[in-house]
């Protein structure tokens, strides 16, 4: 008998799975309705809303989906929401999914765990649950989340779960209201319960194309500075952009449009039974409702995943892709196109180059190159983060939180796909 | 070990990922929750009759038979293994008393392991 840690496993099996088409891992959305109202999510819902509840898969059909799943050789689970707990059967979903093997991965933000459920994941631990933490203090926290009380249901339940001993991680959205406290929450998840911590800025426009979320995404120098705060994730910036430089994009292998793992080992069922590509990606999904799962991911998922890309754009040839966050989804939500590159992605992508002293090389009509229309501007920024003008440890918070819920020019949906 | 029976802990699961066997532990306190188990041929082998109540002598019996080795070797094979997965908590084990002399422990210990 051979006893593996998971990191050596999880790297045998994807090294032995590497060049096949199978869905090692996969998200599944229970439900889009959440307690909270965080200004900068995507895709949540009113607790109340009846008309989603209505559409969400069932109990019985997520059984089904499970033990196809298992069928098909999926190992990993993402469970996510919404909040995954807003659904009451959300456990005995959990425990099937459980007694069938699979690792299990939880997204939560805590507020709604209770001492029973905590106790209850304590008896079927997941292989990990994460938190998003919105917040250091209550005044902040809530002030991203809109919902009064929020903030102490949130600590009451890490609390809950730390408690027992559960596989916990705690991590970030850094936005313009809370981007002051993101150290402090560092500090609190890592020193003070010696937890997992990490920080994600990148927001995308809501996938029913509501644009609201970008009010309070960060400016693209203070996503890069705040990244860069880190010597970890500087190094690691270092060594992707030496990697790119040394392997030059090959347009041949780039004919598909999508060049990520969705779609290849892993995908992602909806709350209301559609796969797709990943969560993000919704503009185009295919229901599981009524036909076999294996059935939809060999046919229409794969002829989605394999589909050959329209036109060479500047991301095509870039050489700091993994500088970058562009992906088909961001362009679909962001521009209604998946090809069609995020000008705020492509704007951190290369301030980041800029301020590692990554080397650019020309591809195509950037913007942000030299030569470029915003070139200078992205010299500058790159100077005022290198300088500490931009400095995450010097953050205050923002004046006024209201005034940017006010924006009209932010808070109508301006979205290319869907006319909306 | 041979006045024992031998079963699979419910609070563990098999699963075939990529063509192999996979023992992923589903409670808590079983086992190392961070740790994966995969077995060999004979592992397997043995993993599968142990979906019901099995003596030593009968999982010895079906290596023997199986892998064409002499019965010492698939008995000291099967009882190390078998001492390896109790260990980790992937096998429970019930006392089993030979016929006319059972007591009820025996007794209660088969039909357990027989329920499961």
């Amino acid at each position: 008998m051979d006893q593996l840690s998971y990191g050596a496993f999880s790297a045998d099996l994807h090294q032995r799975q590497a060049g096949t088409r199978s869905p090692m891992q996969v998200s599944i959305e229970v439900t889009r309705r959440c307690p909270l109202a965080c200004l900068h999510c995507y895709n949540n819902l009113p607790m109340g809303d009846m008309d989603a509840r209505r559409r969400e898969m069932s109990k019985e059909e997520h059984f089904q989906l499970l033990d196809e799943l298992a069928e098909m050789g999926t190992f990993w689970l993402l469970y996510t929401g919404g909040e995954v707990f807003a659904r009451k059967d959300f456990l005995e979903i959990y425990t099937y999914a459980k007694k069938k093997g699979f690792l299990i991965t939880l997204f939560t933000n805590g507020t709604i765990i209770t001492e029973e459920i905590a106790d209850y994941l304590a008896e079927w631990p997941p292989f990990a649950i994460e938190i998003t933490l919105y917040g250091r203090t209550r005044e902040t926290y809530e002030a991203l989340t809109a919902v009064p009380g929020s903030y102490d249901r949130c600590l009451r339940g890490i609390r809950l779960l730390q408690e027992r001993g559960l596989p916990l991680k705690l991590k970030t959205v850094a936005t313009s209201v809370n981007k002051h406290e993101v150290l402090a929450m560092k500090h609190f998840a890592e020193e003070e319960l010696g937890v997992e911590f990490k920080t994600d800025g990148q927001i995308n426009p809501r996938i029913d194309c509501s644009q609201s979320p970008l009010a309070v995404r960060l400016a693209p120098e203070e996503v890069v500075a705040l990244d860069l705060h880190s010597p970890k994730e500087v190094s690691e910036y270092r060594r992707l952009a030496k990697r790119d430089a040394e392997n030059p994009p090959n347009l041949a292998e780039n004919e598909s449009v999508y060049f990520c793992g969705g779609g290849m080992n892993s995908f992602a069922i909806n709350a209301y039974g559609e796969m797709g590509i990943c969560v993000i990606s919704q503009q185009e999904t295919f229901s599981i409702r009524g036909v076999e799962v294996k059935q939809v991911w060999d046919g229409y998922l794969q002829e989605l995943r394999t589909r050959k890309r329209t036109r060479i754009t500047k991301c095509i040839e870039c050489r700091i892709q993994s500088l970058c966050g562009m992906c088909p989804a961001n362009g679909e939500l962001e521009n209604g196109d998946r090809e069609s590159p995020v000008s705020f992605l492509c704007n951190v992508a290369h301030l980041r180059a800029a301020v590692i002293g990554a080397e650019i090389p020309a591809h195509g009509d950037c913007e942000f190159c030299v030569g470029g229309s915003e070139h200078e501007a992205l010299l500058e920024s790159a100077r005022r983060i290198a300088s500490k003008e931009i400095d995450v440890e010097s953050w205050a918070g923002p004046q006024q939180v209201l005034p940017i819920l006010n924006n009209p020019s932010v808070g109508v949906g301006a979205c290319g796909s869907c006319g909306h | 070990m041979e006045q024992q029976v031998f079963f699979r802990s419910q609070s563990v699961v098999s699963r075939i990922v990529a063509g192999e066997t996979l023992i992923v532990p589903i409670r808590g306190r079983v086992g190392d929750l961070a740790s994966i188990y995969s077995f060999n041929g004979t592992g397997s082998l043995i993993w599968q009759m142990l979906e019901s109540p099995r003596t030593v002598v009968e999982l010895v019996e079906a290596v023997a038979q199986e892998f064409d080795v002499e019965r010492a070797r698939a008995e000291k094979d099967v009882k190390r293994f078998v001492r390896e997965m109790i260990a980790v908590c992937l096998v429970e084990v019930s006392t089993f008393v030979a016929a006319g002399t059972e007591g009820p422990v025996g007794r209660e210990g088969l039909a357990a392991a027989g329920a499961r």
